[in-house]
């Protein structure tokens, strides 16, 4: 009766998993693991003839200016994107997790941008990026800062840190609300003790505060991670890796490479490298936050 | 207590500051549906001179609203449905056994969170287009369920882990089939993460425009998302239809978020704090 080890036991469970194993498999990890294949060959994509090449796709990654401009974009992006949306989204939901009347209301405005589409959010900001008569400039100008106008997205020395102030305006809310979930775990009588003992506000951060969030860091750090590792949509939608590949990531150069220079071996070979540099980074983050879990 | 006030009506202050702040881009798209084109040509903040849904209606009309939205809410509720059927019954066996296949096919589902969806798309589109399943509803849900298994599967075995095994087991005494037992002991305690897995896989499934752009081409069975960006190709200058295309495209999930919004925080914040 109990969760003993029968065979038939073992075939109950089976039936359970059978159904999503076998759709997660035919469906998508199937064909991921065609493409790990394709990744070692010379393949276009379109017609039937292929050579296997070994790893040569790869040797030939390492020299690639492309591709190494591509990590550097894509890096950089991921750090500022997780260090600044979790470093702004801490603050807000402490402030929304005081005593204050219209917190409900906020934490709501603050959440809206999660909730729609990156195609949307990226025609929005098109506009308001526009060189001539969009917002941001508008704006500028109306401030008496005109001699601040860019062309934000269209110049290479900005285009990135467009993305990045999109993709945070975007999710900072989504960061916040798993914040405020972890802070509503924290029992107040330990900022109570805290204040008899005369802690001041940035003591009682450092040592109740910041210590207890830790599961939610560890969340929204890898969330972050991840999310910003496998951007696309964004990206494609605003500047698709351009000006002068200035925003190209992994993703854009995968998609140009695979799909529109029909180099469909080698596309592939980068999206292999991109995975497992995210299953690195993922797993040295998981390691390093709950070790930090586990110490409070 | 009474002396702390001035200080949080200072930081409510400065909160709905940023609040509004926050909201000037949806407040200019908004605006910008009712303003004539003389009007759009002037300070994009203005207000609009008046409320005429003209612009609507001719939108509504052209990107087939009825049509697209229907699409759109068939292929999401089908494919949460699915999620939550096939991934919390997945999950159960995997939090409850510890033996290593188990632990196996858990990590073997969630590595799939990692990996980037444009490494399965040709070989996925040369096998759906061999099962004729592209440009048909079937085919973009199971698509949609295999990419969002990673992410419930996790979610449900997190959830599950910090359950109570009392109840299943009373009902297996009571002579209840494992599988009777699932739906009737376990599946109803675990509602907090079914609520997290349906927010976060609605807003993917019908935000998303990669999957409807290679598999459903048809004019027919496009998505919202899809024919807000095919429709920008076809009309792009014309910005007094552009921007209610924009608005009609999210004004759903918006409708649906102001009367569900507790919900819907809550439901991201348990799922992600307990998994």
């Amino acid at each position: 009766m109990k969760w003993s080890l029968g065979k038939k036991e073992h075939l109950v469970w089976a039936a359970f998993i059978a159904p999503a194993f076998l759709i997660y498999t035919v469906i998508f990890l199937g064909p991921v693991i065609t493409s790990f294949y394709y990744s070692m060959t010379n393949w276009n994509g379109l017609y039937k003839t292929m050579d296997f090449v070994g790893l040569q796709n790869f040797t030939q990654l390492v020299s690639d200016d492309k591709f190494l401009r591509a990590l550097r974009n894509t890096f950089w992006f991921t750090l500022l994107v997780v260090i600044l949306q979790n470093g702004l989204a801490m603050p807000l939901a402490m402030a929304l997790d005081s005593k204050i009347k219209s917190k409900s209301v906020l934490r709501a405005a603050f959440f809206v941008p999660a909730i729609l589409s990156p195609l949307v959010v990226g025609y929005t900001w098109m506009y308001i990026y526009q060189p001539d008569g969009g917002l941001l400039n508008e704006l500028l100008a109306g401030l008496g800062l005109g001699s601040w106008q860019q062309s934000w997205l269209g110049d290479p020395a900005y285009a990135l840190y467009g993305i990045v102030a999109i993709v945070l305006w975007q999710f900072v809310g989504y960061s916040m609300v798993i914040f405020i979930a972890n802070l509503q775990t924290i029992p107040g009588d330990y900022y109570e003790a805290a204040d008899i003992d005369g802690a001041g506000g940035w003591r009682k951060f450092l040592s109740i505060t910041f210590p207890l969030m830790a599961p939610s860091i560890t969340i929204n750090v890898v969330l972050a991670s991840i999310g910003s590792l496998k951007a696309f949509d964004i990206i494609y939608v605003t500047t698709k890796g351009g000006p002068y590949y200035a925003t190209e990531t992994f993703t854009t150069l995968l998609y140009r490479t695979a799909f529109t220079e029909s180099s469909f071996g080698y596309g592939t070979a980068i999206g292999v490298v991109m995975f497992f540099i995210i299953l690195m980074i993922s797993f040295i983050q998981i390691v390093v936050l709950r070790r930090r879990e586990v110490g409070v | 207590m009474r002396t702390k006030s001035p200080r949080y009506a200072m930081l409510e202050i400065g909160l709905i500051a940023l609040a509004v702040l926050f909201m000037i881009p949806l407040y200019f798209v908004v605006s910008m549906t009712f303003k004539s084109p003389e009007e759009m040509a002037g300070f994009p903040l203005s207000l609009p001179g008046s409320l005429s849904f003209g612009n609507y209606a001719e939108t509504w009309a052209m990107m087939r609203f009825p049509l697209v939205f229907a699409n759109t809410l068939l292929i999401t509720v089908s494919t949460v449905a699915l999620l939550i059927i096939f991934g919390s019954m997945a999950a159960y066996p995997l939090a409850r056994k510890s033996s290593k296949t188990y632990n196996f096919l858990y990590i073997y589902f969630i590595a799939g969170i990692m990996v980037p969806f444009q490494l399965a798309m040709v070989p996925l589109y040369r096998f759906v287009n061999a099962l004729s399943l592209v440009n048909t509803y079937h085919g973009a849900i199971l698509i949609y369920t295999a990419i969002n298994l990673p992410l419930t599967v996790f979610l449900f075995t997190g959830f599950l882990k910090s359950t109570s095994r009392e109840l299943e087991e009373a009902a297996w005494i009571d002579g209840c089939s494992k599988f009777r037992a699932y739906w009737v002991a376990v599946f109803p305690i675990i509602k907090p993460a079914t609520a997290t897995v349906a927010v976060l896989c609605s807003l993917s499934t019908w935000n998303d425009f990669l999957i409807p752009l290679l598999f459903l081409q048809d004019s027919s069975r496009r998505t919202i998302t899809i024919e807000l960006y095919m429709f920008v190709g076809e009309h792009v200058t014309n910005w007094s239809l552009l921007f209610p295309g924009m608005v009609l495209s999210v004004l759903p999930l918006l409708l649906v978020y102001l009367f569900l919004q507790k919900y819907i925080i809550k439901g991201i914040a348990a799922g992600s704090v307990k998994g």
